[in-house]
């Protein structure tokens, strides 16, 4: 027997093993595969049979129907994303405002979860968490036009205020440099109490005895807060923003669209690159450019969320996704 | 343990085999031919409702049943619609064995549901399409609709006959025709359309108005007076910037016009024309007065605040009788008052279609149903106006007055709908309509671009980007929202970074050819 022969034998050895092995596995946790089959059945076919989509990306659809027929143009549909200063605002608009997002949403839900969770009064305490977590509920066209009927420009009550104060009222709607603001103050509002709740939820969870030790030592209300909840509670901030992190080159239509009315000259502030390709696909009906977009949207965020888990796993192995 | 293996197997494998059906968008499709004497028509409101129904091929001159379906634009599905249905199918069994869903959208929505069910190959059979809604050249270019040329001798005789050489040689794109326009006016012509009992009402002297800012003391007049009206109606791309009347050869949506009566034909941009600055700074005046919507640029339904009695003044596309259409349409008195002269461009010619889906499976049998709707006066009245007896009852041979029953089925939309000259006419309208229609159609001047049309294939990315350019300003300048001499530089130099020089030399440059031939 040669030697390099019987490495092949070993290493045949060894494959039949981890084959072995892994139907072993199966085996051995068959239920939970079990329970893994509808899950993952959803993620075949809305994730990956699509897939064979972004070949519209690359093609010219002379012919409706099929995606696989049609002129291969390459790179020509994504020159109309970068040939003008478009994909420069909206990549901006959608990655800063996603970035103050998770900044701000955060900050504020965790903050509001401390303060609930040290409210003695619980009847109190669950009354204002529902205030909070009602926004979340609303359609996104009833709070467009909650929005509206404050800045309304001649019925507003923004305006009404700024009249009844003596100062010149604005015409909100034609001014794209109020509009970061007013995108930023609506997301939080009606984003905050669902984050809150589930900070809470995990404030809640926080074995007391930690507490104890801490106030037997002499800590302060503060001290506790500081030294125990928000250690506590950052591998959660971690996996929430993570998630996020994935979704940051996506954002919330209805935002976007539907609280800015559709206005044109609110476009340099208020377009991002799902409200770009919705436009585009409705106005021209060009699915290559459509498609062109969503692919360049997917590639980015693929790149950030590897990048930025990379990073979590160099810090702290435990909280990385993956 | 064994069994339990089986079955996880047999999961999986159905899971997969589920997944690859799921995936592939594969219905099974039913193949149940129904005979030609089929007593029960499907009245189903399956969307997909694909019976695989193919006409007979053969010798055999009967004709399997088939249902078409056909998208149209006006106020959404009426109450009766389905009544009208019935009438049409019951109608039409006899005479082509069809049946015919009638799907209508509102006009705030049908061109993005348009465009969206074609880009989706959503199956249908026959839809409305335009140079304003549904774009026509768009979607024949794409490949949206059938070439009908070949279909003509056979399926479409009198409708080509009555329609005559302008209207097919006007709508063709390259020599082939992808829809049948409506026989209708055929020039269109610019002016307002006013309420005629606020005029009444305030005693205005309507004949001043000659220009834009003549009908200014008008809407002082409603803007002081009337505190629930809209003193003028401006809408993203309903607007008094039509009263320029530029001939846009080519799409809307990107520049590069040239003037009606221009003698170098010479293509510009309309938006450096000294005439769009001054309009559009008469605009930006009248929006500050308070004469228009504040939030005009929005809107885009132009049809709710008209029938709701909310609009004084509107610029509108005239033709004989629009104020009468106007009046029945939305329920409130109009009269019209004409600005600029009558003129036959290719919008006009292709302002009113009706084209055959590519994912139609019956597109002989839609045809037969155009041909038939074209040059049959019952059922085109049918679809017009409704039931006889319900909707509507005769006064005399050709005119009708409305009942109880006509808000419930009543498009209002007549020159949509087929030919108009087979039309009934209501009671406050012209009896001589039609003729005058006629005499308007006859001393209409063409435009010398007549039946030029312009191939946007080499440019759609400098389009594509130009459209994003004219979202973002135009509708806040057409509707006043904004200030020109701010706003107007910022757009021109918008078009200019999207590629605007490239689009006006291919136009002039095709021009230029089509000319020289």
């Amino acid at each position: 027997m040669k030697p390099n022969q019987s490495l092949a034998i070993r290493n045949k050895k060894k494959s039949t093993n981890k084959c072995k092995s892994f139907f072993r596995y199966l085996r051995d946790k068959k239920v939970l595969f079990f329970m893994l089959i509808p899950g993952l059945a959803v993620m075949l076919v809305n994730s990956y049979m699509p897939m064979f989509g972004i070949v519209l990306a690359f093609k010219n659809l002379d012919n409706y129907g099929n995606i696989f027929g049609g002129k291969w143009i390459w790179f020509d549909n994504f020159k109309y994303l970068f040939g003008s200063s478009q994909a420069y605002y909206i990549t901006r608009n959608t990655l800063l405002y996603n970035i103050v997002f998770i900044l701000i949403g955060s900050t504020i839900a965790v903050i509001l979860a401390i303060a609930l969770s040290e409210i003695l009064n619980r009847k109190l305490a669950k009354f204002y968490q529902s205030v909070f977590f009602l926004p979340y509920f609303l359609s996104w066209v009833v709070v467009s036009y909650l929005v509206f009927s404050i800045l309304s420009s001649d019925m507003g009550a923004l305006n009404n205020l700024l009249k009844s104060l003596g100062l010149e009222p604005i015409n909100w709607y034609v001014s794209p440099k109020f509009w970061p603001g007013i995108l930023i103050s609506v997301n939080t509002w009606k984003w905050t109490g669902y984050d809150c709740v589930i900070y809470l939820a995990a404030i809640v969870g926080i074995d007391k005895s930690y507490y104890e030790a801490a106030a037997v030592d002499g800590a302060s209300r503060f001290q506790q807060i500081r030294k125990v909840t928000i250690p506590m509670l950052v591998p959660l901030v971690i996996i929430l923003t993570l998630m996020k992190i994935g979704r940051i080159f996506y954002t919330d239509m209805g935002l976007f669209y539907t609280v800015p009315r559709n206005m044109g000259i609110l476009y340099k502030a208020t377009s991002t690159i799902d409200t770009y390709v919705y436009r585009a696909l409705s106005q021209t009906g060009d699915l290559g450019m459509a498609a062109a977009a969503g692919f360049y949207q997917a590639v980015l965020g693929f790149i950030l969320v590897m990048t930025f888990n990379t990073i979590v796993r160099r810090i702290d192995k435990e909280s990385a996704l993956f | 343990m064994k069994i339990a293996r089986k079955i996880l197997a047999l999961m999986m494998v159905t899971a997969l085999l589920v997944t690859i059906m799921v995936g592939c968008g594969q219905k099974a499709e039913t193949n149940n031919p129904t005979p030609a004497t089929g007593d029960t028509q499907d009245n189903t409101n399956d969307k997909d409702d694909d019976k695989d129904e193919q006409p007979d091929e053969t010798a055999d001159s009967a004709l399997e049943h088939v249902t078409l379906t056909w998208y149209f634009i006006g106020n959404g599905q009426q109450e009766d619609v389905k009544k009208v249905e019935e009438e049409v199918n019951a109608y039409i069994k006899d005479k082509i064995n069809a049946s015919i869903k009638l799907q209508c959208f509102d006009w705030g929505s049908y061109d993005q549901k348009m465009r969206t069910m074609i880009a989706g190959t959503e199956k249908f059979d026959i839809c409305f399409t335009s140079s304003w809604t549904n774009n026509y050249f768009q979607q024949a270019a794409r490949g949206a609709f059938i070439p009908l040329n070949d279909y003509f001798d056979e399926y479409l005789p009198k409708t080509i006959e009555q329609l005559g050489d302008d209207f097919i040689k006007g709508s063709q794109i390259e020599g082939i025709n992808y829809a049948i326009p409506a026989n209708k006016e055929k020039a269109h012509q610019w002016g307002f359309i006013i309420r005629k009992d606020m005029i009444e009402k305030y005693n205005m002297d309507i004949s001043t108005i000659k220009t834009l800012e003549d009908i200014e003391p008008f809407l002082k007049t409603i803007k002081e007076n009337e505190p629930n009206m809209y003193a003028l109606e401006a809408l993203n791309g309903e607007s008094p910037f039509k009263l320029l009347d530029f001939d846009r050869i080519g799409d809307d949506k990107y520049p590069g016009v040239v003037w009606n009566d221009s003698k170098d034909m010479k293509v510009f941009n309309e938006f450096e024309a000294e005439e769009t600055m001054t309009l559009f700074k008469t605009m930006h005046k009248f929006y500050k007065a308070g004469y228009i919507r504040e939030d005009a640029a929005t809107v885009r339904d132009y049809m709710a605040d008209e029938k709701a009695g909310k609009i004084f003044a509107a610029v509108k596309s005239l033709k004989p009788g629009k104020d009468d259409e106007m009046t029945n349409s939305t329920g409130h008195p109009w009269v019209q008052v004409e600005i600029t002269p009558p003129i036959i461009s290719n919008r006009d010619t292709t302002g009113s279609m009706q084209a055959v889906s590519r994912t139609s499976k019956n597109p002989e049998r839609a045809l037969m149903f155009l041909e038939l709707f074209n040059t049959d006066p019952y059922i085109n009245n049918l679809i017009n106006f409704g039931i006889e007896g319900e909707h509507y009852t005769k006064v005399s041979d050709n005119i009708i007055e409305s009942t109880d029953n006509t808000d419930k089925y009543s498009p209002g939309t007549g020159w949509m709908f087929g030919n108009q000259f087979i039309n009934y006419l209501l009671p406050n309208e012209d009896p001589e309509k039609w003729e005058k229609f006629k005499t308007f159609n006859d001393q209409a001047s063409g435009t010398k671009t007549l039946g030029f049309m312009f191939n946007a294939d080499s440019i759609k990315t400098e389009i594509a980007q130009c459209n994003n350019v004219w979202d973002e300003y135009v509708p806040a300048l057409e509707t006043g929202t904004v200030d020109p001499e701010e706003y107007l530089p910022i757009l021109l130099q918008g078009f200019k970074d999207a590629g605007i020089d490239k689009i006006i030399n291919e136009k002039q440059k095709q021009l230029d050819a089509w000319l020289g031939n």
